[in-house]
């Protein structure tokens, strides 16, 4: 039997943004990251804090990052367990400077911060977005899809 | 003011407006741009959209700067044609970026974003009066002072109908540009768009306008929407539209640049074939550029202001008036309250189409939260959004636009435990940039079924207990990035 106090105790976990953004992006497999940090003791609510870091090898394309190595480093905030395999995970600034880091991270910043560019037409993401939640898995008409 | 009345702009080719999805075509061939343009505030982050502070990415300037070709700044967040006068804060910035990119001119457009203290979310044809024209000459004069280059003013789209007591779109270019001593972004796709709608020819426009004064051009594709032509930047430019720029090009002795628009969403959807024609139908128009300027062209008078005082004075609104009524029909959907009825339906498409905007930015900066609300919500997911457009104000940036977005919901009561938690994991992406620390996010469970459900399109339940910790750690860019460049207002 679970101990409820066991159960309340929340599991964390680190993630650097650049991983943590892909995860749930719904740009790539989703959940796959998470499912690979599978200590199981973390599903049994057990009392497990642990930080994870991983490294990320660009190799020129920020699309390689989900290249995921194991380190041999145990990084235990609790210190309560010493012995729990890590994974780090980093962007060199080699990477960076080169042109496709740099050109994935503009394109990073255009979906996270900027003004949206100029056209005096329609953006149509959130169309998009809405099609295929709704055409294309529930079937619902596509006259639906019109917003405003 | 800065004198440029002897600017001649140097013949510096044909270009694409830069964006992250030109990255492959730029791989696949690296000098088949002569020139590439930028839309600095793209790259920006503002914690006020009117007065700032101002950040720029300078990392993405800094790579634009050094790949090939020649760069041309065009300002998207600064119209001139209306009662806000343009931002020194934004000004300085463009001015330093200008300068680093080395633009001889700096590009943008003759056109109103609202009130002084109200965005309209959406690029508004300025009032074509005399009080328009002091309105705009003031506003060009005061920005290339701040920027400290030559100004090029581009000509808009206007969905509406012109109204009885204003100048023809050519006559209103015209009076401005020569009495602001300024150059004009000649769009001719936008003029495209105003002659399919009905509203002015492109041959009556372009027999109005200096054209001598036409350093640049911009080309572009358009739909078809609601029985209107849009100016949507989608792909191709019309076969139609390429045999006039064809001609048009000729008559333009003093063209700098030809520059082809095409949104990012679009740009992902075509391939090297496609945009090889595209290059190939720019270098085509640009080779004859001025080949036929010896040809007199012949200058129409501006509509004088005895034209207009044929009109009841009554009728003719000021500028304030003007943008505070289109303004307040765009963000309210107000369309029947105005006194033109001919307004109602493009009044009813200006709203649609910044509403398509303002959702399009929220599916970017939060797409797990839009995810859950369009599974969630369904077929009252329009609903849900119409109550948020009409409560809260445009904010025109990114991450403003996400902000005001979730705390929507919160007042809204719209949010429940799984959703909370969505907002935050999103949220906390924009938090990483402006603040550069570590995020906590607070899961009610292991978060990978709900993002397998969502990806899935399938409503993800909530998962079990124990709640997890998800800290996400700045790795690749945060508000450092934006340091070296940030003006204060």
């Amino acid at each position: 039997m679970v101990d409820d106090n066991l159960r309340a105790t929340p599991v964390r976990v680190s993630l650097p943004a650049s991983v943590a953004a892909d995860i749930g992006s719904l740009k790539k497999a989703v959940g796959s990251i998470l499912d690979k940090l599978g200590c199981p003791a973390c599903c049994s609510g057990h009392d497990i804090l642990f930080e994870l870091q991983r490294d990320i090898v660009l190799k020129g394309k920020l699309s390689d990052r989900a290249q995921v190595f194991a380190s041999s480093n145990s990084i235990m905030r609790s210190g309560s367990l010493q012995n729990i395999p890590t994974v780090r995970v980093g962007i060199t600034p080699k990477a960076v400077n080169k042109i496709d880091g740099v050109f994935a991270a503009i394109e990073r910043v255009a979906e996270l911060s900027g003004h949206a560019a100029c056209a005096t037409g329609c953006d149509m993401r959130f169309q998009q977005e809405r099609i295929f939640v709704l055409d294309e898995r529930l079937g619902v008409d596509e006259q639906v899809m019109t917003l405003g | 003011m800065a004198e440029y009345a002897d600017f001649r702009p140097p013949k510096l080719g044909i270009g694409f407006i830069f964006s992250a999805g030109l990255r492959p075509f730029l791989q696949h061939n690296s000098s088949v741009l002569d020139v590439l343009e930028i839309e600095p505030q793209t790259l920006w982050l503002a914690d006020d959209p009117f007065q700032g502070p101002f950040h720029e990415f300078t990392a993405g300037i800094d790579l634009i700067a050094e790949l090939p070709g020649h760069k041309l700044v065009h300002s998207v967040g600064v119209p001139l044609g209306g009662t806000r006068p343009p931002c020194p804060a934004q000004s300085e910035l463009l001015r330093a970026t200008a300068a680093r990119l080395d633009s001889p001119w700096i590009s943008e457009h003759l056109s109103v974003a609202g009130t002084p203290h109200q965005a309209a979310g959406f690029l508004l044809p300025p009032l074509q009066t005399e009080k328009g024209v002091a309105t705009a000459v003031r506003n060009i004069r005061r920005f290339a002072e701040m920027t400290d280059r030559p100004v090029a003013i581009e000509t808009g789209v206007a969905y509406l109908a012109r109204k009885p007591f204003e100048m023809s779109d050519g006559s209103f270019v015209a009076r401005v540009v020569e009495e602001a001593d300024c150059g004009i972004l000649l769009d001719l796709h936008n003029l495209y768009c105003n002659e399919l709608n009905g509203r002015n020819s492109i041959d009556s426009f372009l027999s109005e306008i200096p054209l001598e004064r036409v350093w640049e051009v911009h080309l572009a594709g358009g739909v078809e929407m609601d029985g209107y032509w849009l100016d949507s930047h989608n792909g191709t430019m019309p076969k139609e539209l390429f045999a006039r720029a064809v001609e048009i090009i000729k008559k333009l002795p003093n063209l700098g640049a030809l520059n082809f628009e095409i949104f990012d969403t679009f740009l992902n959807n075509i391939d090297f074939d496609i945009f090889d024609a595209i290059t190939e139908e720019l270098r085509f128009i640009w080779n004859l550029a001025g080949s036929e300027s010896t040809v007199a062209v012949e200058i129409q008078s501006p509509v004088s202001e005895s034209n207009i005082r044929d009109k009841p004075t009554s009728l003719i609104p000021s500028p304030e008036e003007w943008e505070h009524a289109l303004t307040k029909s765009v963000w309210k959907c107000e369309h029947g309250k105005t006194i033109w009825s001919q307004d109602i339906e493009p009044l009813s498409l200006y709203t649609r189409l910044a509403q398509s905007f303002r959702g399009s930015m929220l599916a970017q900066a939060l797409p797990r939260t839009m995810r859950y609300l369009l599974i969630r919500e369904q077929g009252k997911i329009s609903e849900l959004m119409q109550r948020y457009f009409l409560s809260i104000n445009p904010k025109l940036y990114t991450p403003l636009e996400a902000n005001a977005f979730v705390k929507w919901l919160d007042e809204d009561e719209t949010l429940d435990p799984l959703l909370r938690a969505l907002t935050e994991y999103d949220i906390a992406f924009l938090n990483i940039i402006r603040e550069g620390l570590p995020q906590i996010v607070k899961f009610p469970g292991n978060p990978a079924s709900v993002f397998e459900a969502l990806a899935e399109a399938r409503m993800p339940e909530q998962p079990p207990p124990p709640t997890w910790e998800i800290e996400i750690l700045p790795d690749s860019f945060t508000i450092d990035d934006f340091k070296s460049h940030t003006i204060l207002s």
